[in-house]
């Protein structure tokens, strides 16, 4: 997972991330935000979108088409680990805004799965379960813990 | 693959604190992200002894 990285800022204090997307359609500016959604176990969601308008107005089905998607992603797993060193008990979970998006971060995961897998544990949500990843299957959503936490819980 | 991992881990640029950064954790496409993701826990929670399981702590 040698992928290079847009620049992130963090705010640290509501747990998010900006940076700029850079390609031949110009800069398109970026927020990923960690959500907790559930305190007693921890629960986060991992909320992405483009940033659309002066106003601060989002859009998470904004197609930029810099042909950066791979960089986009790298980042957003620079925010997730940068996220987990803060929160190591944190449990965060993913799901692309369109089915097309989640098949997406399934094809990233499964790509670079022994790197990430190293230090996360990553599950998987299919027919109303979750279940440990599998590279082959196609999930609905995704979670992640860090590893070293489960070792000593 | 390890030294990789390891790379992209440990070799990641610093992440630039921005305190004047816009506090967009209570935008409406935000809350409504949040809303979902809430709804969908609480209909797929995820078991504790998933988690815990060595089938969890993959290889």
């Amino acid at each position: 997972m040698n992928s290079p990285t847009y620049l992130l800022s963090n705010d640290d204090e509501n747990f998010s991330y900006t940076f700029f997307s850079e390609g031949r359609n110009g800069i398109v500016a970026k927020g990923v935000l960690f959500q907790l959604v559930d305190s007693r176990t921890c629960h986060y969601n991992l909320a992405f979108g483009d940033i659309v308008s002066a106003d601060g107005d989002f859009d998470d089905y904004a197609i930029s088409d810099n042909q950066d998607t791979e960089k986009i992603l790298a980042t957003v797993a620079h925010a997730v680990h940068d996220f987990m060193q803060k929160m190591p008990n944190a449990r965060v979970m993913a799901e692309g805004s369109t089915p097309e998006r989640t098949r997406l971060y399934q094809i990233k995961i499964s790509k670079h799965f022994d790197d990430i897998s190293r230090l996360y544990n990553v599950f998987g949500f299919i027919s109303d379960q979750w279940q440990p990843f599998e590279k082959q299957t196609r999930y609905e959503a995704f979670l992640i813990t860090a590893k070293e936490v489960n070792l000593i819980l | 693959m390890k030294t990789q991992a390891k790379n992209f881990f440990e070799d990641l640029p610093e992440i630039k604190i921005d305190p004047s950064m816009p506090d967009f954790s209570n935008h409406p496409f935000f809350v409504e992200k949040k809303r979902r993701a809430i709804e969908f826990l609480k209909k797929h929670p995820i078991p504790e002894e998933l988690l815990k399981s060595k089938e969890g702590a993959q290889k």
